[in-house]
């Protein structure tokens, strides 16, 4: 039935002026059919590649070819899909082609086209986070299709407050890109904020919500990542009523939340499916494994180096004694595991997955025993680098995981030059740091500071939902009340034995 | 030139004025107050802190006058009174004092790092890296540096409890007999006290950038009042802890009480207190140049990203020549002395000016 | 202020910044010293140098240095020239001074220690019966002599008869106007075996005499505020009880009108952890109050006429006095000299047995 360019002459003289390109590309496809009524000849043009086939052969070609045909208009009443458009924008043609539209244009009409919506849906099936995998609450995860996954979201939020805007980005790409926020709850200056920067970037291949994070965050200097981003679709629907903006962007898994602040990378989203208390405390167990991740080999460093009085005099036998064999000063030793660690992290993060257990097991167990066999690093530094590693790993966020570790090198360094003054002035430069980002216009480091004490209800502890009547104060959001306190305490209220 | 008013999102929440005043208050001299102090009014000092601390209110009571008087900082004050040139000639001298305020606490806490932990640290580099810090926090703005304010008194405050280790070798005996010494002695020692109350005055300077600046009022005496509280506190159990000739002896006394604490983890505690106090320093120093850098925009419309750089170099050029412990013995004389000037007779004087200024007006 | 510069000066800054390093394996931690006066020059002394040599497999070595010189830094750094690695001050655990120089003045030793800012104030002066060098030159423990020394005067502390004691209150009763100095004394036994064997008591700097073993419980009573230890009594020839304080307290009483009277009130809880008369009966628990209480009294009493007689206040009657009797510290120094003497002393003390072990 295909005909490829069997009438190459005629339709070339039509399309040159926008065609040029496109004729290069072997998928690149012109096919010619006469109406059978009206004998009116037409052209589908399409990319094989982007166009779901089946739907061109069962819902519109059969139509197309036994309806009445007349005009160009007709197509829209003559189709039963939905996506179907008429325009005489030439500029449309090119965009629409390559989102996988099917055009269809009349022997007489030659300045009006119709578009058919038919693209292909290639994604794969639904499967568990594996970032942000957790014990208890929903296993679903995002996938790459833009559209599975604003259905995911959807399908949690059925309430038409909610507001899917779409843009496209990237000169190449052509990225879809969603920006949800709920109507009457988000703060407006936020939205704007969203959306102005998403249409101010420029940028020519957008492939995954990461890059969107790097362009628009307030400073791209930094090493903290300023937008939370996660796979789950519970918690980018939990974050969206609160009354945060999500970004989802086509072909990421990854769904973007913003504004966002320091504590909320430590929140892993199963706490909100755990009791108060068991959240509560493994909230500070994680901020306890942050600062320990970041601070403890620093201060081996530091303490051997230069505060030997500070070593509590049962503990200075062991720790002498286990150096007494090694040649590299402590900062040395340090630095060799540190990197070592790394080293493992990267290769078993880049190694097929099965591999990379191997290397862990092989790496972490050879080469530390080895090492302290070899007299090259002493048996306490070994436990407390993997300890810190360990520690590290806790954080819920795998990107602020990553910053976490990062940040430990620095430390490492001014430790060495000034000892726990070093690690001081460190931490100063950090916190200024800290203070100074912002997440959309909105201080990072809240509730911290400036300090706001009703926002403490969900940050290093997690109250009772009882206590979470409002949404947080930093995203000034235009409904304060999530739900009525009142009815709720009332439903509590009520005496032993009656 | 007319003040050009403070754009709402780089104003401060009134609460927060009461950790700048606190951060500001805290600083080098907790470290070492209780000698001199002591050398005053023996083993009544206390009450002399307590004295000074309440009669410090007074003066903050006239600060907030001046500036609800004339809506405004020192400078708005000062043009109020005396003139736009004058105005603005008796200003600029308010960017050498917190020059010279900002070097002596630089200085003397890098003496406390030279003689309790790295007799080698060079003056210059430390200096060099603070520096970078400070105009880092700077660069942040007004609310960078409220941020280190509050950030600086918070996370240090875990060194407060610790002075209560010390409270296992302390002898009551030391304390007592209460109100021994007489009046004399005891406002001597409240004058000698009141130099290390000095801070709070940087209320005049930043007052602009509250927001509501009415409801600060409580937050500011409300600063002030657990300063002097703190600052007895400690004063108690330095008494109960030491001698009064040992005391004598003892430079930094709070230091050496540190030395008696113990964790299972820590065999000496005072170098973890000494790093900890360059956080506690902080504010003091970055509030002064701030306070400087904004005052020569003020004045002379000198950027204030300029104007932190030219200080912060000057400073890192001055501090060279204060090498031993002599000098800067010299330079905290000299600071004190100009720190009382400033709060005990200047403001008074200005606090009279504005008023009669205001009438003046008026009529 | 562009970052390229930022980084630049960085980078200096690591390479010139650095301050001196000390590697807990490159340096030698000195953690107990004797010092000695050489006999018949009250200017020289002798003194040693303990370092605890930790070897791999967690057994502790004893290095010892020894040097002669004239005053403690003199002393040291004669000592560096025999170390190889340098030699620093801030693990200090023990300082014994030997008989001779605690009776010529210890001043100036510990002068030292104010001064070097590394020393913690935590660790402890003795003094020594006879030589100080004597005792570092034995062998005590596994752990090195310096911390078996350490553990020993500690535990006596906690749990024995030892008043506290170290160097911030050795130096806060020296600089004190109402109290005198005192330190643990040790002896050393054999080459293996060391004991407290009483408190050397100072007048200033210069030690004047030694309280026996069997009287450091009843100082402690006085001296402390709270504290526990044990003691004996004797009920008659075959019955013996030994008692075991738990806790007591002690409070010094002066009253306004009879500023010339001091009481102490001692009141003990205790237990009786062994007694040679079989059963103890509330009867016989009784009389073993009654006669604690006489015993305490007594050997109270004697101590501090003791002290009156020698004119030194180890106490700190002076502090208690000044404290309670106003304007006393503007009458002048001399204290001890003139007022002290005509102080009369009155011991109440009050007995509580709580216990007598598990069975009946």
């Amino acid at each position: 039935m295909k005909k490829k360019r069997n009438n190459e002459q005629e339709t070339k003289e039509a399309k040159d002026e926008w065609e040029g390109e496109f004729i290069k590309s072997k998928d690149y496809t012109i096919t010619n059919y006469r109406n059978q009524k009206s004998h009116l000849q037409f052209h589908l043009t399409f990319m094989s590649t982007l166009v779901d086939e089946q739907i061109l052969q069962q819902s519109a070609l059969p139509y197309l070819l036994e309806g009445d045909l007349q005009t160009i208009e007709d197509v829209k009443e003559l189709i039963p899909l939905a996506d179907v458009d008429v325009s005489n924008d030439k500029t449309k043609i090119e965009q629409n082609l390559m989102n996988g539209y099917v055009m269809i244009t009349l022997e007489n009409q030659k300045d009006q086209f119709a578009f058919i919506g038919s693209q292909k849906e290639i994604s794969r099936g639904l499967t568990t986070p594996e970032i942000e995998f957790s014990v208890i609450g929903p296993k679903e995860a995002f996938v790459e299709s833009i559209g599975q996954n604003l259905n995911l979201i959807r399908k949690r939020l059925p309430v038409k407050e909610l507001i899917i805007e779409e843009i496209t980005l990237g000169s190449l790409s052509k990225t879809r890109i969603a920006m949800l926020y709920m109507d009457g709850i988000t703060n407006e200056e936020n939205v704007n904020t969203v959306r102005q920067r998403l249409k101010n970037v420029e940028f020519d291949a957008i492939t995954d919500s990461s890059y969107i994070v790097q362009l628009i965050a307030d400073n791209s200097n930094s090493p903290f990542p300023q937008l939370l981003d996660s796979e789950r679709p519970d918690r980018v629907a939990g974050t969206l009523a609160e009354g945060k903006i999500a970004i989802v962007v086509d072909g990421s898994p990854h769904v973007l939340i913003t504004p966002t602040t320091l504590i909320e990378f430590f929140s892993s989203f199963e706490d909100y499916f755990l009791n108060w208390i068991l959240s509560s405390f493994f909230r500070l167990i994680r901020v306890g494994a942050v600062l320990f991740s970041l601070l403890i080999t620093p201060i081996y460093v530091a303490v051997l180096s230069y505060h030997y009085e500070l070593i509590p005099i049962d503990l200075l036998g062991t720790l002498v004694a286990s150096r007494r064999q090694i040649p590299l000063p402590p900062i040395l030793e340090a630095l060799f595991l540190e990197l070592t660690i790394e080293l493992l992290r990267e290769a078993g993060a880049r190694l097929p997955t099965k591999v990379g257990q191997t290397i862990g097991i092989v790496g972490g167990i050879v080469i530390g025993t080895a090492s302290v066999e070899a007299g090259l690093t002493s048996n306490i530094l070994l436990i407390i680098v993997a300890l810190a590693a360990l520690a590290s790993f806790t954080t819920p966020v795998y990107k602020m995981g990553n910053t976490i570790r990062f940040l430990r090198f620095p430390f490492l360094l001014f430790a060495e030059l000034w000892g726990l003054l070093g690690i001081v002035y460190a931490f100063c430069i950090l916190i200024t740091h800290l203070i100074r980002l912002t997440s959309l216009g909105r201080p990072f480091l809240e509730p911290l500071y400036p300090p706001r004490i009703t926002d403490l209800k969900d940050s290093f502890i997690r109250l009772p939902f009882k206590f979470q009547s409002k949404r947080p104060l930093f995203l000034r959001t235009k409904k304060q009340e999530r739900y009525n306190e009142k009815k709720a305490k009332a439903k509590i209220g009520i005496d032993i034995d009656e | 030139m007319p003040e050009q008013p403070i754009a709402d999102k780089f104003k401060i929440s009134p609460f927060l004025v009461l950790y700048m005043i606190m951060s500001m208050q805290i600083g080098i001299g907790v470290l070492g107050y209780q000698r001199i102090i002591v050398a005053e009014a023996k083993n009544d000092a206390w009450i002399s802190v307590l004295v000074a601390g309440f009669a410090l209110q007074f003066i903050l009571w006239m600060i907030y006058k001046i500036n609800e008087t004339v809506n405004g900082d020192i400078v708005t004050a000062h043009i109020y009174v005396a003139g736009n040139f004058v105005g603005k000639l008796l200003s600029s001298i308010f960017i050498i004092y917190y020059f010279i305020l900002s070097l002596t606490v630089q200085r003397s806490y890098l003496e406390v790092i030279q003689v309790w932990m790295f007799p080698k640290m060079s003056i210059f580099w430390y200096t060099l890296a603070y520096m970078i810090l400070c105009i880092y926090i700077i660069y942040g703005g007004f609310r960078t540096v409220v941020g280190i304010a509050f950030f600086g008194l918070v996370l240090p405050s875990y060194l407060f409890p610790i002075f209560g280790f010390s409270l296992s070798l302390g002898e009551v005996n030391h304390l007592l007999p209460i109100f021994e010494q007489s009046i004399k002695d005891i406002l001597l020692g409240a004058y000698k006290m009141s130099l290390t109350f000095i801070g709070f005055e940087v209320v005049l300077f930043f007052y602009p950038f509250i927001k509501e600046p009415k409801k600060s009022k409580k937050w500011a005496h409300l600063g002030l009042l657990l300063t002097t509280l703190i600052y007895t506190c400690i004063m108690i159990i330095t008494i109960t802890y030491f001698s009064m000739d040992l005391l004598a002896k003892s430079i930094w006394a709070s230091l050496s009480m540190w030395k008696i604490v113990n964790f299972p983890f820590v065999e000496r505690f005072e170098y973890i207190g000494i790093a900890t106090w360059s956080l506690v320093i902080l504010p003091n120093i970055c509030i002064a140049l701030w306070i400087s850098s904004r005052l020569m925009k003020r004045i002379f419309n000198l950027q204030q990203k300029k104007g932190v750089i030219f200080i912060a170099m000057a400073t890192l050029f001055a501090i060279n020549f204060f090498p031993t412990r002599v000098e800067v013995n010299l330079l905290n004389n000299l600071t004190a002395k100009a720190g009382f000037v400033f709060t005990f007779i200047y403001i008074p004087l200005l606090f009279i000016a504005v008023m009669i200024a205001k009438k003046v007006k008026k009529t | 202020m562009s970052y390229r510069s930022l980084c630049i000066a960085m980078v200096i800054l690591f390479l010139s910044g650095c301050v001196d390093k000390s590697i807990i394996d490159d340096i030698n931690i000195q953690s107990a010293v004797a010092i000695d006066q050489i006999e018949g020059d009250p200017e020289k002394i002798k003194g040693m140098i303990l370092i605890q040599n930790y070897l791999p497999d967690q057994a502790v070595e004893n290095i010892r240095f020894t040097s002669t010189g004239k005053i403690r830094r003199d002393l040291l750094l004669n000592i560096q020239k025999k170390s190889s690695q340098p030699i620093v001050v801030g693990g200090l655990m023990v300082t014994i001074f030997g008989d001779k120089i605690s009776d010529y003045g210890i001043a100036e030793y510990v002068d030292v220690y104010m001064r070097e800012s590394s020393v913690g104030t935590r660790n402890y002066l003795a003094t020594s019966k006879s030589s100080a060098i004597g005792i570092l030159a034995g062998e005590y423990g596994p752990r090195g002599n310096a911390t078996y020394l350490r553990n020993l005067i500690e535990h006596n502390i906690e749990h024995r008869d030892v008043p506290k004691t170290n160097l911030h209150i050795f130096l806060r009763d020296y600089y004190s106007r109402g109290k005198d100095p005192y330190l643990p004394e040790i002896n050393g036994v054999s080459k293996d075996e060391v004991e407290i064997s009483g408190i050397s008591l100072f007048k200033g700097d210069k030690e004047i005499d030694v309280l026996p073993k069997n009287k450091m419980f009843y100082f402690k009573l006085l001296v402390d505020n709270y504290s526990n230890g044990n003691f004996l009594v004797t009920l008659d020839k075959h019955k013996t009880a030994m008692v075991k304080s738990i806790k007591s307290k002690r409070k010094i009483k002066i009253s306004k009108d009879h500023p010339n009277k001091v009481t102490f009130e001692i009141h003990i809880n205790g237990v009786v952890t062994e007694y040679t008369g079989g059963k103890v009966t509330e009867k016989v628990s009784k009389e073993i109050e009654k006669e604690l209480e006489k015993k305490v009294n007594d050997e109270c009493m004697k101590l501090l006429t003791q002290f009156q007689e020698q004119q030194i206040d180890p106490i700190g009657i002076g502090l208690a006095y000044k404290a309670n009797i106003r304007g006393t510290a503007k009458k002048g120094k001399n204290w001890i000299g003139e007022e002290y003497p005509t102080l009369s002393f009155d011991v109440k003390t009050k007995i509580d047995i709580r216990e007598s072990g598990v069975i009946e």
